[in-house]
């Protein structure tokens, strides 16, 4: 319904040329739209207003801010007044009896809301006077700044015992952790030679401890050179079985 | 000898201390208190002390004068108002004048739901539920509290405007609606 070409709009006239500021609904865009060209609230050029507000809701959609569903709901009351205003005024009216503007309603609803942004306003002052006296006594709510220094009061012997206590304190050994050195040579040396001796064995077998990850793979890929050297023969017999290495005799 | 008794009663006090808790106190009536009090805030000023009494949220309490401000907010780490956005103040109007007042009314008001802002009001202390409202679903009623006459530095919530004063309110003041002042 309000899908126009903002480019193309824009081209054909500047209006859309307005900063865009942070509104607190569909009221507060026309009040500001209002106050922004001094609008008499009381005759409202309601095509024109009208032009401007949809204008600014593409505008807010283009910058992909989420446009809340009461600024369509005022935009659609916006062009059901604005269709009444062109309507042909009935030519029969009762004498003395005063017509009914349509933008009545919509007068009344901002000038409702104005008072309450006055009243915010009011408040706003208020606040910025008062915080300016402070309550005598604390508040468990106000955290102190901390105090520049880290420090807390100590004697001249606190101070003394813990100079000796960093000096006693044995010194830490520090654990030597080793590289581990991984040499898939030698590993094939050793499955080989596990394996004249054994014939066939499990692949866990040629572990009698816990191995490390690394030591595991470097095993892993001596057995698997070995088969492509034609030392070995692997078998699996089942899924995620036992692996089986079987010593191929040399020829 | 009097003067001395309410000056240390409202000194002692953690919080604002109503007239009638120094009525009970000091067997004074709230008019000699009130003329003791105003005795007192002229000896201080007399003799350049940085505080004074003022009534603030149904009592009186002890508060530094505005030209220490900038010294003092120095003392805390974060100032002790909270933070409230254009929004949030709009909400907290609307309830501070027409309370004990529904959200839908607020909504009505406003044209936008403002369910989030009130839940944040009722976060910050500055409003509480006050009742249900008898018309249908029986919305909660919302009203200000203590903590929202500090912050605003009111006597009461009678010092602001009623609802229907609003307009002749703002009419006398430069506050008013559609002056072009932005």
């Amino acid at each position: 319904m309000i899908d126009f070409d903002l480019d193309e709009m824009n081209a054909l006239d500047h209006r859309c040329r307005v900063k865009l500021e942070q509104f607190e609904g569909p009221l507060d865009l026309l009040l500001y739209l209002i106050k922004k060209d001094e609008i008499d609230i009381y005759d409202i050029p309601i095509v024109y207003v009208t032009q401007q507000y949809i204008d600014y809701l593409n505008l807010m959609k283009k910058i992909n801010l989420d446009i809340a569903g009461e600024y369509l709901v005022m935009a659609a009351t916006l062009l059901e007044i604005k269709s009444k205003m062109l309507l042909p005024k009935p030519t029969f009216t009762e004498e003395g009896e005063e017509e009914e503007d349509p933008r009545d309603e919509l007068v009344a609803m901002l000038m409702e809301y104005q008072k309450y942004k006055n009243v915010a306003e009011l408040l706003r002052n208020k606040a910025s006077e008062e915080s300016e006296y402070y309550i005598k006594g604390s508040f468990p709510e106000i955290s102190y700044k901390p105090e520049e220094s880290v420090l807390s009061p100590m004697s001249f012997y606190d101070l003394i015992k813990l100079a000796y206590e960093i000096l006693e304190e044995p010194k830490k050994e520090v654990p030597n952790i080793l590289r581990e050195g991984i040499d898939i040579e030698e590993r094939i040396d050793f499955v080989i030679n596990i394996m004249k001796a054994e014939q066939k064995l499990q692949f866990v077998e040629l572990f009698n401890e816990r191995p490390t990850p690394v030591m595991l793979v470097a095993t892993f890929i001596a057995v698997l050179e070995l088969v492509r050297r034609h030392n070995l023969r692997l078998k699996q017999f089942t899924q995620f079985g036992s692996i089986w290495l079987y010593l191929i005799e040399n020829k | 000898m009097s003067v001395n008794v309410i000056e240390a009663l409202i000194f002692a006090s953690p919080s604002p201390i109503a007239v009638k808790r120094l009525t009970e106190i000091s067997g004074l009536n709230q008019k000699e208190i009130e003329h003791r009090i105003k005795q007192l805030n002229e000896s201080y000023e007399k003799e350049n002390r940085t505080f004074r009494i003022r009534y603030v949220a149904g009592g009186y309490q002890f508060f530094t004068l505005p030209a220490m401000s900038p010294f003092i907010k120095k003392l805390f780490q974060k100032r002790s108002q909270p933070h409230l956005t254009q929004a949030a103040l709009e909400v907290l109007a609307i309830i501070a004048i027409m309370q004990p007042v529904t959200k839908p009314v607020i909504d009505t008001i406003r044209h936008i739901d403002s369910r989030y802002l009130v839940v944040s009001l009722l976060e910050k202390g500055l409003i509480t539920v006050k009742g249900r409202d008898k018309s249908p679903g029986k919305p909660f009623l919302y009203g200000t509290t203590f903590k929202f006459l500090q912050l605003f530095g009111l006597k009461d919530i009678d010092e602001l405007p009623k609802a229907e004063e609003l307009e002749q309110f703002f009419e006398n003041s430069h506050n008013y609606a559609i002056d072009q002042d932005q």
